[in-house]
């Protein structure tokens, strides 16, 4: 029906009168009111309250609403905002959360405070938290696997290599037992003393060889047994002493080395703890490179002083919920936004320009716009010059700086002034008392002085590492930029020498064109010259917040490289408003510069008086977890090791985990992890409260309290907001058997301190016992430079009241680098400026001195992992033929290493081996916004909101929850393919080791293994790229089971409850582990993880592996129409609600054409 | 509407539709909001017509335990796998277990139930991990 407007007012009249006549007339109307007319006034309401019809059903709300009582606890996912919630409690039970609206009032020491522009901080996670406090899948009790419990009984029987019997070991498919905590902490002990003592000493390190071990994994260990436990705690940072405490038993554990070999403390060796940012791919390896840090970045909040904000490989709206208005409020004081996306995402529609680039060729994207900068003339000069290492002049026979001693006579380098080199044996200052950087004596080769062309003197000149920022200028010094010529050193030598800008500028005028640069990237040149233009105009306001996105490539280092020099080049590091930041993971432990008087306390001397003075001592090791991601071994091409000596990886024969789920449940690669890894393991111990796919291949399940229970507080920061935020201890009885997490491990330690009969294993955990966790907080605040002066248990009463605190840190918001553009410290880089050439020997031989592309190595359509390049004089990588491999060679493992120049023009002419089989889609898996990993995504009230699947009646039996994993598909790519929206698709990435190696089609693991999962028609997404999100709970098979077996069709364990998203296989079903060979030097500097030291070598967080974890190129098969019951169509597809399918009614509405506007 | 009257409005919709308020933008609001939020303990009242008594909750029935509930009429057992219900003076007689089982059922708080006038399968008993009842075969 359609109705003019005469027509319409002359119904509105007559329904009026009808409504009158009826009674259901609102009470307030006056006598004589017009009452079709009535509803076009303008309404006049002085008292709502009063002007109200009848109010009694409100009383039904409120007494839903109305609390017996609140209180508050943190809510702390590795989303980095961390979030105090209030928490309404009725009948004993908290039934809703709400925001504390405390933040406005956080002070620091000197009592300058936040704005209520932070409240109110809270996200659907948080909102839906209530469903998983007493969600079916919470722990109720301490668990262990039948079978290990046999095991454990039996005494630990094994052959005589040291293997037990697999019939032990049938993890994802055995019964659990509960048991009590005592009984649980007491398997926990035995299990860690028997596995360290069997694999210690040199009868151990037989039997590891003996069972296939890499040698040089067996020969890290020291011989000390304990090396081959690993634990973590899940982005330690997100709990002072929970989460940390891990690390703090990590070292306690060179106690029981002890014991076992009968060595002395100055040689007893702890466990090893696994790294928890570059586990997740969080840390941007690059920034490392360039700044000597784990990270170069700021607050969020940044975005008030900027006037240019690129969003970067970052889903800022969707990942950042309650810090997502710094960026839309940015806009409204005037700053443009600009997307750089894959696709056409949440971030992108809500900024003012965006990019659609090539997944992956986020490097050539920012060397296209470097190239322009320089091409163009429009990069800051004096800031390349004083700042960075861009002038330094490189020696194009070694490829290395040409150093002063080679070529000035009577050259004599003086001690530097900002650099202490501690004598040998010299032991640093507390870390507190840093105020300098320092490195020790072996390192001194590397900070020897470098040289630039000066262009007054028109002659080669020394340039120290105190040669920097305003102090080379008031030297005189003025390097020219642009250097290509011969000098003679001093034993007579000609040489050719150039600058890496003038290197760098080549490459770029060779290969990255802005006509080069948008046949690799996507992206149109007018985009990439209009946006190179806006950076060059906005020096000091152009912020660069990258993220994720461009993290899980194996490129990522170069990425990082590129985007420091683009923001280098424009002068825009270390400004308020333009800077450099990489948002991924809570992380910045750093932030806590006291952890070590937790984590390191000396085992041997443990501090029992709470005021007494604490003595550290590092007895132990970190470990990068790619290794075990990567079946337990290093990297090698051939006889060649590719893995640094620090770097090297022990053997996995137990693990402990706390706080994650990333290392088993959705690991990368996961089932061949499950497959092949996991097999080879002794003891597998998980601490959650929530019983995920890492507990359903546990061997023992500790059941920890949530965060809404906590009876110990605890302390987290941020790397993205400027809160010291604390878990409050909270009224809310434990709903079950549950323990403290720091609890759990204080009563480990304290059955191994039995079973070893060694005390100070158990009085490392003494404040823990008497609940006085508060004294190792406190210790940790009195050591922290920007927290000490609070008094912790003055923070915990702020917290219960939903106030945090602010850190004390210089500025806020907190900006990186922003000393160094002061000219107040340099970076923590061996030439102490920004450096964007690496002339260490594995740079050189990979290709990667210079900033270079790589293709991404398994996501391209194009041959994976070349260099684009054409002929360049500095880029003279070992070739395939130097390992001793073929350069046809393409598989996955060799991949890595395999350093082939191609040119743009080569690269898009080329293929990806897997082309030819039908292969046809980059897949990857981002991360969604309603789950912090996989936190608290299965809960079925934030599960619903993943897609269009979600349905809470499941009306389809086929959907494994009551929503389900799917995979994003241009429409195009889905029709060529014959697939229609809501279809179900296999999903099967590289056959050669994936899902896992040695997959056998037929079998009950390659069926639970291999991905089966909806089609989304997804127009936002370019063709020939896929996409899941990252965060669904895997198909395992004990969730196969009850997808098969149960008669509602659940894909739910009938053992354990564990509910997959997915019928079959996960996302991780095509994803592998990755290793490249510059994330795993011995040569890198950079700083130590606490502390002002310049160090070398393998770094946990800092410097190491980082996988590649969005790479896979697929084939897409379609499995069952999308039906209900696989009949027909999908039934929005029907209904002519979906991309390509609209019916006409859909298309009115889509075109607005239900509102017409009067002209 | 002119200004004041909207605000009025937009503060009287505000009140009546949630208690999730912004009392750092709504001057005057914190003492209505103390009025929602009042905080007088309420205990859940029984219901008399349930046939279900709540006995306490998980961490009081360690593995391995008999323990006497609901007045000392019934016995909880627990076992590795799970929990059974035995009514206590049957129990005190047969040392074999083979009496009646009791419907036990893990309350959403973790609070255990028992519904004393039901009956299980012999054999049966609640599954800890899964909170469904499971009987010992699969044990």
């Amino acid at each position: 029906m359609s109705l003019n407007r005469k027509q319409f007012l002359k119904h509105m009249a007559g329904w009026g009168a009808a409504l009158a006549a009826s009674g259901c007339a609102p009470r307030n109307l006056q006598n004589g009111d017009d009452l079709a007319l009535r509803f076009f006034k303008p309404t006049h309401i002085d008292n709502p309250l009063a002007a109200y019809p009848n109010r009694d059903w409100e009383s039904v709300y409120r007494n839903i609403f109305q609390a017996d009582e609140t209180f508050t606890f943190l809510c702390a996912p590795n989303d980095t905002h961390n979030c105090l919630l209030k928490t309404y409690v009725k009948n004993g039970i908290a039934v809703r959360i709400g925001p504390t609206y405390g933040y406005g009032k956080a002070k620091d020491l000197y009592g300058n405070t936040a704005s209520h522009r932070w409240d109110p901080r809270l996200c659907q996670k948080g909102l839906g938290l209530v469903r998983r406090i007493y969600g079916d899948r919470r722990l109720k009790a301490p668990m262990v696997r039948k079978g290990y419990k046999e095991w454990v009984d039996k005494g630990f029987p094994r052959d005589a290599n040291g293997k037990p019997d697999p019939k032990y070991f049938q993890r994802g498919q055995d019964q659990w037992l509960r048991l009590s905590w005592d009984e649980a902490y007491s398997i926990a002990a035995k299990a860690l003393n028997n596995i360290s003592g069997t694999y210690a000493g040199k009868d151990g390190a037989q039997k590891l060889l003996a069972q296939g071990y890499d040698e040089a994994m067996v020969k890290a260990m020291k011989e000390a047994g304990t090396q081959t436990i690993k634990m973590r705690g899940g982005m330690a940072f997100l709990g002072a002493t929970r989460i940390y405490g891990m690390y703090r038993f990590v070292n306690s554990l060179a106690l029981l080395d002890a014991k076992q070999r009968g060595v002395a403390a100055d040689k007893a060796i702890g466990a090893r703890g696994w790294d928890s940012y570059s586990w997740h791919t969080d840390l941007p390896p690059g920034h490392t490179m360039v700044t000597g840090w784990q990270t170069n970045d700021f607050e969020l909040f940044s975005t008030e002083y900027s006037k240019l904000i690129l969003v970067w490989g970052m889903n800022w709206i969707t990942t950042k919920m309650p810090d997502s208005h710094w960026m839309t409020e940015a806009r409204l004081k005037g700053a443009k936004t600009v997307a750089i996306t894959v696709e056409y995402s949440a971030t992108a529609s809500k900024t003012d320009d965006v990019i659609v680039i090539r997944p992956g060729s986020d490097p050539a994207f920012a060397l296209g716009l470097a190239q322009v900068i320089i091409a163009k003339n429009l990069f800051d000069a004096d800031f390349v010059k004083h700042k960075s290492d861009l002038p330094f002049l490189i020696r194009m026979d070694t490829l290395e700086p040409l150093r002063p001693a080679d070529i000035l006579p009577n050259y004599q380098a003086k001690a530097s002034q900002n650099l202490t080199m501690l004598a040998k044996d010299q032991k640093p200052e507390a870390i507190l008392a840093q105020r300098e950087q320092f490195a020790k004596d072996k390192l001194s080769d590397d900070f020897q002085p470098y040289t630039i062309w000066d262009s007054k003197q028109n002659t080669v000149r020394a340039v120290t590492r105190d040669d920097w920022g305003a102090k080379a200028q008031a030297q005189g010094l003025d390097p020219e930029l642009r250097v290509n010529r011969q000098v003679t050193l001093k034993d007579g030598k000609k040489i050719t020498v150039r600058t890496t800008f003038d290197l760098t500028e080549e490459y770029l005028n060779q290969n990255f064109t802005p006509e080069q640069t948008a046949k690799v990237t996507g992206c149109p040149v007018s985009g990439i010259v209009s946006l190179a233009e806006q950076i060059a105009a906005n020096k000091e306001k152009t912020l660069f917040a990258t993220g994720m996105g461009t993290n899980q490539y194996f490129n990522a280092d170069l990425k990082d490289r590129a985007i420091l020099m683009l923001a280098t080049l424009t002068r825009n590091v270390g400004f308020p408003g333009g800077n450099v930041g990489s948002y991924s993971g809570n992380y910045r432990g750093a932030l806590f510069n006291g952890m070590p008087q937790f984590i390191a306390e000396d085992p041997f001397e443990p501090q029992l008086d709470p005021k007494g003075k604490v003595k550290t001592a590092k007895r132990s090791y970190y470990e990068s977890l790619h290794y075990f991601n990567y079946g337990d071994r290093p990297l090698r091409m051939g006889k060649h090791l590719l893995t640094g000596e620090s770097h090297l990886p022990t053997p996995t024969k137990a693990m402990w985990l706390n706080n994650s789920n990333s290392v088993l449940g959705n690991i990368k690669w996961h089932y061949d992890v499950v497959m092949n890894t996991l097999p080879k393991l002794e003891f597998v111990a998980y601490a959650d409260w929530w019983w995920t796919g890492s507990c359903e291949y546990a061997d023992l399940v500790f059941a920890c309290d949530s965060w809404a229970e906590f009876k110990h507080p605890d302390m987290t920061g941020s790397c993205t907001n400027p809160f010291v935020q604390v878990y409050p201890v909270t009224p809310l009885k434990r709903v079950f058997d549950t323990q403290a997490d720091v609890e759990i491990i204080a009563g480990v330690a304290k059955a191994l301190a039995k079973e070893v009969k060694e005390p100070r294993l158990a009085q490392m955990w003494e404040f823990v016992e008497k609940k006085q966790v508060e004294v190792y907080l406190q210790r940790i605040i009195d050591g922290t430079s920007a927290l000490k002066g609070y008094d912790f248990n003055q923070l915990h009463q702020d917290a219960q009241k939903g106030i945090p605190a602010l850190m004390n840190n210089r500025t806020y918001p907190r900006i990186s680098s922003h000393e160094q553009v002061k000219d107040e410290a340099p970076w923590h880089t061996k030439s102490g400026r920004l450096e964007f050439y690496r002339f260490e020997p594995e740079f050189i031989e990979s290709g990667e001195n210079m900033i270079v592309y790589r293709e991404p190595i398994d996501s391209t359509h194009y041959e994976p992992n070349v260099i684009v390049a054409k002929a360049h004089p500095a880029i003279r990588p070992k070739t395939p033929a130097d390992y001793g491999v073929s350069e046809d060679q393409l598989d996955c493992e060799t991949r890595q290493a395999r350093h082939v120049l191609k040119t743009g023009e080569q690269l898009v002419q080329s293929k990806h081996p897997l082309k030819a089989k039908g292969f046809g889609h980059i897949y990857h898996t981002p991360k969604y916004r309603h789950g912090a990993h996989t936190t608290p995504v299965d809960t079925d009230f934030t599960g619903i909101w993943f897609g269009p699947f979600g349905d809470i009646y499941r009306r389809d039996k086929r959907l494994p929850s009551v929503v389900e994993g799917y995979v994003d598909i241009n429409p195009l790519d889905a029709r060529a393919l014959g697939v229609d929206d809501g279809d179900y698709l296999y999903i099967d990435a590289d056959p050669e080791d994936r899902p896992y190696r040695g997959w056998k089609k037929g079998t009950e693991a390659y069926k639970v293994s291999r991905l089966l999962l909806r089609a989304r028609y997804y127009p936002g997404t370019p063709v020939g790229v896929t996409r899941t999100w990252h965060n669904m709970y895997g198909a395992t098979f004990g969730s196969v089971k009850g997808h098969e077996t149960r008669e509602d069709g659940l894909a739910k364990s009938p053992e354990t409850n564990y509910q997959a998203m997915y019928r079959y296989g996960s996302h991780q079903s095509a994803t592998r582990a990755w290793l490249k060979p510059t994330l795993m030097t011995e040569t890198l500097a950079h700083k130590a993880m606490f502390g002002q030291e310049i160090a070398k070598g393998f770094e946990p967080d800092i410097h190491c592996p980082v996988g590649a974890p969005r790479e896979a190129f697929v084939k897409i098969t379609r499995a069952e129409a999308g039906g209900m019951g696989g009949q027909g169509k999908w039934r929005p597809v029907e209904l002519g609600l979906r991309p390509t399918y609209e019916s006409q009614a859909m298309k009115t509405y889509l075109k607005g054409d239900y509102v017409r506007v009067k002209k | 509407m002119n200004r004041a009257g909207f605000l009025k409005h937009f503060a009287g919709e505000l009140l009546s539709s949630s208690a999730q308020l912004l009392p750092v933008v709504v001057p005057g609001l914190a003492p209505a909001l103390r009025a929602i939020e009042q905080t007088s303990p309420k205990a859940a009242p029984a219901d008399p017509h349930s046939p279900w008594v709540l006995i306490g909750s998980l961490a009081d029935f360690p593995p391995g335990s008999r323990t006497p509930v609901n007045q000392g009429q019934h016995l909880i057992v627990t076992h590795a796998r799970g929990l059974y219900a035995l009514d206590a003076a049957a129990a005190e007689t047969d040392s074999t277990d083979t009496s009646p089982r009791r419907p036990l059922r893990l309350e959403c708080n973790g609070q255990l139930a028992l519904n004393p006038g039901g009956q299980w399968p012999a054999n049966a008993c609640l599954s800890l991990l899964t909170g469904n009842r499971i009987s010992e075969e699969e044990t």
